[in-house]
């Protein structure tokens, strides 16, 4: 998947959504992903 | 890439979602939500963001595409924002590229018409003046193809509106014929326009940009035919209260387009062929142009072509009448019904084109091809009993040469009654030596226009039925119908006392009369006996007006009409009114090649004085400062006045002339002297003053005596010029004291002289003789009369 060519950066300031939008891009593929919280 | 959540706690979602759009453009956004707001998310799409997830539902995969979409749509967005870019930014180059190529050709291009107009006041033959006039107009016509291009822009957004003006149909026709005929000649292709007679010709509308359509396909015909012919039809296709519907139709005998081409023809810059482009030059702006403002017109466009085979492009218009439609297109044709003309002419279409004239005038015409043809016709025709009248003959065809068959009619006695007209080429004119010698009467240049056949026929036709020369047709007492002294000028007193008018003639008995005839009318004048006395009197005194004899011995009146505005050099314009007795076709042009504005020819009408010089003064006048303060109204109910009296003359004239000719050959005692001429002539004396008919009788005869003798000795002597000379003078003096027979006698022996051919004159000279005997005795009686 083309996804796995992209680095996102998620922005999310439940750590429980961050892993599990984490995890279901690993099993997608993976698209490495940063998790950042607003500030 | 950027996945955000719009739940955050420091910052609203939609603004963290507006700050990263201004920070990072270029970053595609998928908002993300709770189920709770997941209508809210929708909203992230109108704030720029690519897609939107609601947290719950995301399936790996989902997200996946989501993130790939996101991406990929960004990237299409941004290559469209590109191409619009670049888009705008070429638009913009190239109307500045148009821009400043316009700027740069009309530099160079106002230079050449710049040049031609100044080249066009200079001392030209008819031939460099008419050469030179096409390529003025062809420069013209280059500038407006320029302004075009810039134009381009704004007919394709509908920003041109046509104007609505009066015009002909027939002269803009003509002058897009013209504008080619160079170029169509060039390559040996005949141009041949047609207008069906039930066209109406006056009408309203825009003619510039009519002439702009039919520029366009006329070039585009010439362009790509490489031999044969184009022709240009115009046909009527509607008469109703919402105007006339025209159809115009250019064919040619060119290249053709093949159909798959036919489709783009009306697009911008596209041709059926790119490399067409390479070989024939164009834009490709010229059909799409077409297209838009046949539109505009109310009309169609289309073409019917096959490659190969020639192309007709055709389109309708509408037009208005105009209000006071006047005349019918072809009035002065009525004469020639009846007239039976044969035509000579390598150009089937040109050759079927003046037979399609001919036979909408009533005319019989025929058509063969090569001058062998054409004298086995003419023979033929003389032996059936139904001679030709007028021989229309090419000067230049391939096998036999126009002056040739000219010479071979002119001495065929069986075909004395045919009069001949040559058509030739620009550039290829013959001379007039040539041309008398071969018996032409007149000369068409083509591409033959359709007003120009009319007028030359009618003039040959009714000059053919008056069985005497062209040139002296007129003396005929008929065309001076009106009584001198009812052509008191209505120009008032004061302004007819500030126009001083200088008469330059050398014959006394004409400077008599028409000094005389210029008092009647009201104008007062000084007499000079030739152009070198003319420029004295110009440095002394304070002339509006000159009438010019053109043949003057010391210095002729072209010669003196040079010098006059050599003199000039751009300061006080002196009218100059050219007096000429020769008729031919060409006479009028010399006059006003040389400088002059206008012409006359002999012997004066008084009727056509009075309308000179009234059309003449009313233009000085308006030329004065003190113009704001002059009565108007009477200058304009004036000239109104003399407009319509002009058009009445002219067909009075045409019409009388063979009931005229019948009562010349049923009174041979009215062809000695012409009584109407003399009670004209009595008339121009003040009241009560009965010497003035006497004295010019007198001066005549004396006139007449040492003409007489000078002929004589110029002919034992072989001295052309001065037989040519005397006969001229013996001729005009003849016509204007109404001795037609005599004019008429003088004038062949003038042919002759100017042909170099004396040999047959010594006969005519005895002749002479015997018809001065004759007069001499009517004048006499005359003189007895007029002095009781």
């Amino acid at each position: 998947m083309a996804a796995d060519a992209i680095k996102a950066l998620l922005i999310e300031n439940d750590a429980n959504d961050a892993r599990m939008i984490q995890e279901a891009l690993a099993t997608a593929g993976g698209a490495a992903v940063e998790w950042g919280r607003v500030r | 890439m950027v996945l955000l959540d719009l739940s955050l706690p420091e910052m609203e979602g939609f603004g963290v979602l507006r700050r990263l759009n201004q920070a990072a453009p270029n970053v595609p956004i998928v908002a993300l939500s709770g189920p709770a707001s997941s209508i809210d998310a929708r909203d992230a799409i109108k704030f720029g963001a690519e897609d939107y997830l609601v947290k719950d539902a995301i399936a790996p995969e989902v997200l996946a595409r989501a993130i790939r979409y996101a991406s990929d749509r960004r990237q299409t967005r941004e290559a469209i924002a590109q191409a619009r870019d670049s888009a705008l930014e070429s638009a913009r180059l190239r109307g500045e590229f148009l821009a400043n190529m316009s700027h740069e050709i009309r530099t160079p291009l106002n230079g050449i018409v710049g040049m031609t107009r100044l080249l066009i006041d200079t001392r030209l033959t008819s031939d460099q003046r008419e050469m030179i006039d096409i390529a003025r107009q062809s420069a013209d016509a280059l500038l407006k193809i320029v302004n075009d291009i810039l134009d381009f822009s704004k007919i394709s957004a509908g920003k041109v509106t046509l104007e609505e003006t009066d015009f002909d149909l027939g002269t803009a026709v003509e002058s897009v014929i013209a504008l080619f005929t160079e170029q169509a000649q060039r390559k040996g292709v005949e141009l041949v326009s047609f207008v069906d007679n039930d066209v109406a010709t006056q009408l309203r509308g825009d003619p510039a940009r009519l002439c702009q359509i039919l520029s366009n396909l006329v070039g585009n015909a010439v362009k790509f035919t490489a031999y044969g012919d184009v022709t240009m039809r115009v046909g009527l296709v509607s008469d109703g209260e919402d105007g006339v519907g025209i159809r115009f139709a250019v064919k040619d005998t060119g290249i053709g387009i093949p159909l798959d081409g036919q489709r783009h023809l009306f697009r911008a810059f596209t041709q059926a062929d790119g490399s067409t482009t390479r070989k024939f030059g164009g834009t490709g702006l010229g059909l799409a142009i077409c297209a838009q403002l046949v539109e505009l017109m109310g009309g169609n466009i289309g073409v019917q072509s096959e490659a190969g085979g020639g192309s007709t492009f055709w389109f309708t218009a509408v037009f208005q009448r105009q209000s006071a439609t006047a005349t019918p297109p072809v009035q002065a044709s009525a004469r020639l019904a009846g007239t039976r003309i044969l035509v000579a002419d390598h150009s089937a279409t040109v050759a079927h084109v003046i037979q399609e004239h001919a036979r909408e005038w009533g005319m019989d015409c025929e058509i063969v091809v090569g001058g062998a043809a054409a004298m086995v016709a003419l023979k033929s025709a003389a032996i059936a009993g139904t001679p030709y009248d007028v021989a229309l003959i090419e000067m230049q065809s391939g096998s036999a040469d126009g002056l040739t068959l000219g010479r071979a009619i002119k001495s065929d006695v069986a075909l004395g009654h045919c009069r001949v007209i040559g058509m030739y080429s620009l550039g290829a004119r013959p001379g007039e030596a040539q041309m008398r010698a071969a018996g032409i009467r007149a000369l068409l240049i083509k591409p033959i226009k359709q007003t120009q056949l009319l007028n030359v026929l009618s003039n040959t036709a009714a000059a053919a039925s008056e069985n005497v020369a062209p040139a002296i047709g007129r003396v005929s007492g008929t065309s001076r119908r009106r009584r001198v002294s009812e052509l008191k000028s209505h120009l008032p007193e004061e302004v007819r006392s500030r126009i001083r008018i200088l008469l330059v003639e050398d014959n006394l008995v004409n400077q008599q009369v028409q000094l005389r005839m210029l008092e009647r009318i009201g104008f007062q004048a000084d007499p000079a006996n030739n152009g070198r006395e003319a420029l004295m009197a110009l440095q002394g005194g304070d002339y509006a007006i000159a009438l010019m004899d053109c043949q003057m011995p010391e210095m002729d009146g072209y010669t003196a009409t040079r010098e006059i505005r050599r003199r000039e050099s751009g300061g006080a314009h002196l009218v100059i009114i050219g007096v000429t007795a020769y008729a031919l076709p060409g006479d009028r042009e010399e006059c006003l090649a040389c400088g002059m504005d206008d012409y006359l020819s002999k012997p004066v009408v008084p009727e056509d004085v009075a309308n000179m010089l009234e059309k003449w003064t009313q233009r000085i006048v308006e030329a004065w400062p003190d113009h704001a303060s002059d009565p108007e109204e009477s200058g304009k109910a004036t000239l109104g006045k003399n407009k319509s009296t002009s058009n009445g003359h002219a067909t009075r004239k045409m019409a009388t002339s063979a009931a005229k000719n019948q009562s010349l050959r049923s009174a041979p005692l009215e062809a000695i002297l012409d009584q109407e001429v003399l009670a004209e002539l009595r008339d121009c004396a003040r009241p009560g003053e009965t010497a003035f008919v006497s004295g010019l009788i007198g001066a005549f005869m004396h006139d007449l005596a040492t003409r007489l003798i000078a002929l004589r000795a110029a002919l034992s002597h072989s001295d052309t010029d001065a037989v040519r000379m005397n006969a001229h003078a013996l001729r005009g003096a003849s016509a204007e004291i109404g001795a037609r027979r005599m004019a008429t006698l003088c004038g062949r022996i003038e042919d002759g002289a100017r042909a170099g051919n004396l040999g047959d004159l010594r006969s005519l000279i005895v002749e002479i003789e015997a018809e001065a005997e004759n007069l001499r005795a009517a004048l006499e009686v005359e003189q007895a009369r007029a002095s009781a």
